[in-house]
């Protein structure tokens, strides 16, 4: 006798009927020997192939049959489970849902913080050069000098193409016939912006767009704002009251997903004829954004070399800056130049999402686990009717996988009820549609399969090992294994939810924290008027005219704002190593500076109008006095500063600032950062902004009589002003949205916890009535059997708290090292979360504990 | 009378004429033998399995043998009912046939 080849023998094992499998087996291997003994084993092997093929239709039938017919009853089995315990079905897909849905909004915001940018074709190519000082602590800067593009066009050969992008001064005027508003989004670039960028346009052509002087090309909604119906394309805009330009073209709106905010490009020829060299010629200062398209299959990081080895003989002088290439598309997550977003974030929320799914999927496993005795005798019932352990398992499995896919239609319209309110929090624009893609429907339906998977797989490993024997006799041992296993899985979920809250008691802290510490300068009741026209050149008259107010308390002509000090100078001192530098931020003000905003002087005294010598003036050595805060003191060395030299070395030159006064250190930048050293020159023309300190009362009238006085002095431009308490809100609007977000995950994961114990709780109760019953007649009182039934949870809750602290406290400490500034961790938030977990615990569980206590003993014990 | 398909028939023919060793493997032997052409394992078992849930053929398992492993062979022997159904295909077809001639077709 031969035998079968292997796959043969397996095949045939799988395909034939299970009742006459050994016969035919038999059969099979006859005729196979002797056709093996006749012809060989070739003409053998291919009998038995064809054979097998043959029945391949057959036995497919026979297995889809089967399938369907278990299918229905296990699906019947199913429903008729949920039917019968409708607390424990409401708890699960509540849970499973909500963890669902909160995944599902969680991963549609982290999709689409990943999806910055990336419209543009070529992202992968596009790189921001950024630059960085060569000192400790320097800041990375996203700008770069004006020639420096063309001049890495000429010079590195790698470098495809070159933009850079200028944003236009001082928010200036764009005017239409008779509409006139004031245009933040105005930005100057070369026309091959076009080439590196992806653009679509409307109307007009990229090719010709830009190549011209005083051309531009405008988004929809400009072209919309100033022109209505009409054909925007050859109509003249005027410009910052004076400039007229052409459009060349209109663009399509830049997706809601993109950094770049611009709504008017001029052409960059523009600018040079404007500013001429000043601007455009200067090889110190940084002063626009330069993007480089490399050439395909080039290293960046050699691209990058290279830009530094040639950028040697472009910067004159040392120290020289580094350059850093940024790719455009990572630039929204990851760069340290311009944060808008944060990886960091990305992180957290994604592992709250998951934990929360977990949470979830804990729950399905412990009830079904504790609801173990009810379906144990239908088990062992399958089983002796013949059902193997994989029947068994694929049946629980299968049951866990219509749990999930239930919730998945209830979490799906919890989403899209919730995406509202997502959008709201983080600001972005999610549409339900973005849930109708190809790859989104598929990996929800994934998720949902492996969450289904996974609450399921337990569960159906721990019930399919029953041995049918036991069950039907009624020896069902409650297993110390598995009451371990519910009882880690509860420390688990508590565990996530304590550390959870710690997390939102402490952001909360270190919000508050930041808003209301004392920035070392005035914020409130501050109105900033954006200065223009002739105005700028000369504030001086205009706050006197307004000082006469008695609402007004004072007022201070600045270049810059105390909160927004952003020009920055290498400087060197007085005692100072040769070639030692240091970064100085700097400010121009006029003499009101210092009072208008409570800036305490520490030593020496404040500009004085009567001095010329204290102005500023580049036109001769002793080019005027300075006033620094106390870090900048401290970083020269100096004991006594009064009447120290600052030098500015600049262009091959140095100029000489004699100190007059120190002011104790500000906040000038978030508290994100340490102080750093910052001076204040004294220039009272050609100035920014407009501080304007007022009392509280009457803020409309006050901002009335402003209005009208600036239209009296400047009729030429509008009336554009703020409250400088209002920038201050969005300056942790990220930490905000962070609170936000992880409050409403901690509420959502000890609601998810909450309902697993509450099951639990009812489920021990249940078991324990007759128990219950019993200490009741021998006297135990009410309250001992509550305690009596709490007891083991709120021990469970409090070890999840001491597992749980170390864990926050760690993350926390990690994240408050992101600020200068920042509150200590404490215990009272240890301590707060702590008491609400055992209080929401205890009020949990009770519920049922009451119910159960309450219960006539001679009801509980008659039962039978 | 249930109407038999002419494979079922076939077989129980087959079964019916090898009497006594009548199991898979010599069946299909016996149909090549009369018939010329072998039939698939699954040609024949399907019907057989049929014709003995109709309860026309009986099983019995001979004496466990060293070629198969130690196990008994699944004979297949035909039950009253079979032996009935036969016959009445017998004079069904004896009558159907009734004066056909091979030699016919020469002269036809």
């Amino acid at each position: 006798m031969k035998k079968l080849p292997k796959y043969a023998e397996y095949l045939l094992n799988l395909f034939l009927p299970e009742s006459d499998l050994i016969n035919l087996n038999g059969d099979y291997k006859e005729i196979f020997s002797q056709i093996y003994e006749e012809k060989g084993r070739r003409s053998a092997n291919i009998w038995i192939f064809k054979q097998i093929i043959k029945s391949f239709p057959l036995y497919l039938f026979d297995w889809f049959k089967w399938r369907t017919i278990m299918f229905k009853n296990y699906f019947k089995i199913a429903l008729r489970t949920v039917k019968r315990q409708k607390g424990y079905s409401f708890i699960n897909l509540t849970g499973l849902s909500v963890g669902l849905a909160s995944f599902i909004l969680i991963s549609l915001f982290i999709r689409y913080e990943f999806s910055y940018e990336k419209h543009n074709v070529k992202a992968d190519r596009i790189y921001r050069i950024n630059q960085i000082m060569p000192y400790d602590n320097s800041p990375v800067s996203d700008h770069s000098q004006a020639p420096l593009a063309p001049y890495l066009l000429d010079n590195v050969p790698e470098v495809e193409e070159a933009v850079r992008f200028f944003v236009a001064p001082l928010v200036p005027s764009v005017a239409y016939k008779n509409k006139k508003f004031q245009e933040r989004e105005i930005f100057f670039t070369d026309r091959s912006v076009f080439k590196v960028f992806s653009f679509s346009f409307v109307n007009g052509t990229e090719e010709t767009a830009l190549n011209e002087k005083y051309t531009c090309v405008i988004s929809e909604d400009f072209a919309e704002k100033y022109f209505g119906d009409e054909d925007p394309v050859g109509k003249i805009l005027i410009v910052a009251e004076d400039v007229n330009i052409k459009v060349a073209g209109v663009f399509k709106n830049l997706p809601q997903n993109s950094d770049f905010r611009y709504n008017i490009l001029i052409s960059f020829s523009t600018l040079s004829e404007l500013f001429g060299d000043r601007l455009s010629g200067n090889r110190s200062s940084q002063i626009l954004t330069t993007w480089v398209l490399v050439r395909k299959n080039t290293s960046y990081l050699e691209v990058q070399a290279k830009i530094n080895l040639v950028f040697k003989e472009f910067y004159p002088g040392e120290p020289r800056p580094g350059n850093i290439l940024e790719r455009l598309d990572k630039i929204h997550l990851y760069s340290k130049a311009t944060p808008y977003g944060n990886i960091k974030y990305i992180y957290i929320f994604g592992s709250a999402a998951i934990l929360l799914l977990l949470i979830a999927c804990f729950n399905f496993m412990n009830l079904a686990t504790a609801r173990y005795a009810n379906r144990a005798k239908e088990v062992g019932l399958r089983k002796v009717v013949g059902a193997n352990r994989r029947m068994l398992i694929s049946q629980f499995i299968g049951e866990s996988l219509l749990f999930s896919f239930i919730s998945l239609l209830i979490a799906l319209i919890i989403t899209v009820l919730f995406l509202p309110v997502l959008m709201e929090i983080t600001g972005q624009e999610l549409q339900p549609n973005m849930l109708l893609t190809g790859s989104s429907i598929l990996g929800i339906v994934f998720l949902t399969a492996v969450v289904g998977l996974i609450s399921g797989s337990y569960p159906a490993f721990f019930l399919s090992a029953f041995q049918p024997v036991k069950v039907i006799k009624g020896e069902l041992s409650s297993g110390s294994m598995n009451a371990n296993f519910r009882k880690t899985l509860t420390v688990l979920q508590f565990v996530i939810s304590v550390c959870l809250i710690i997390c939102m008691l402490l952001v909360q802290k270190q919000i508050t924290f930041l808003q209301n510490r004392d920035l070392g300068f005035r914020k409130d009741n501050i109105v900033v008027v954006r200065l223009k026209g002739p105005v700028a050149n000369d504030p001086e008259l205009l706050k006197n005219e307004l000082l006469n107010h008695s609402a007004i308390l004072g007022a201070s002509a600045s270049y810059l704002l105390p909160s927004r000090i952003g020009m920055y100078n290498d400087v060197t001192w007085e005692g100072a190593n040769d070639g030692e530098v240091i970064g100085l931020w700097q400010n121009k003000v006029d003499f009101d500076f210092i009072n208008t905003y409570e800036l305490e002087l520490v030593k020496g005294r404040n500009f004085k109008r009567e001095f010329t010598s204290d102005y500023m003036d580049y036109s001769s050595e002793n080019s005027g006095a300075v006033i620094l805060n106390e870090t900048a003191v401290k970083r020269f060395g100096w004991d006594d500063p009064i009447g120290k030299k600052v030098i500015q070395v600049q262009d091959g030159g140095k100029w000489y600032f004699t100190v007059v006064g120190v002011v104790k250190d500000f906040h000038f930048s978030s508290l994100r950062n340490e102080i750093e050293p910052v001076n204040f020159f004294l220039r009272p023309t050609r100035l920014n902004y407009l501080s304007i300190k007022i009392t509280g009362d009457n803020i409309p009238g006050t901002l009335k009589f402003l209005e009208d006085k600036w239209n009296i002095v400047n009729p030429d431009s509008p009336f554009d002003y703020f409250f400088l308490g209002e920038s201050f809100a969005s300056m942790y609007r990220v930490e905000e949205s962070m609170k936000e977000i992880i409050t409403i995950f901690s509420i959502l994961t000890i609601f998810i916890a909450c309902l697993g114990l509450f099951g639990l709780a009812s489920f021990s109760a249940e078991r324990r009535t007759k128990e219950i019953g019993i200490r009741k007649v021998m006297g135990a009182s009410f309250a001992n059997i509550i305690f009596f039934l709490s007891r083991d949870f709120i021990k469970w809750v409090l070890i999840a708290n001491i597992i749980s602290w170390p864990a926050a406290y760690f993350v926390m400490n990690n994240w408050l090292s992101n600020f200068a500034y920042h509150i200590n961790i404490g215990f009272e938030s240890f301590v707060i979360s702590c008491l609400a977990s055992v209080v929401i615990a205890v009020l949990t569980v009770s519920y049922r504990a009451v119910k159960t206590a309450t219960i006539n003993p001679v009801d509980s014990l008659r039962n039978e | 009378m249930k109407s038999l398909t002419k494979q079922e028939e076939q077989i129980l023919l087959v079964i019916y004429q090898l009497n006594e060793d009548a199991y898979l493997v010599n069946i299909r032997e016996k149909l090549k033998e009369i018939t010329g052409k072998y039939l698939d394992v699954g040609t024949i078992y399907v019907p057989l399995n049929r014709l003995y849930k109709n309860g026309y053929l009986d099983t019995y398992h001979g004496e466990p043998t060293a070629v198969r492993g130690g196990k008994a062979i699944k004979y297949y022997k035909l039950t009253k009912q079979g032996l009935e159904v036969l016959s009445q295909i017998k004079t069904i077809h004896d009558r159907l046939w009734d004066g056909f001639r091979t030699t016919v077709i020469k002269n036809a």
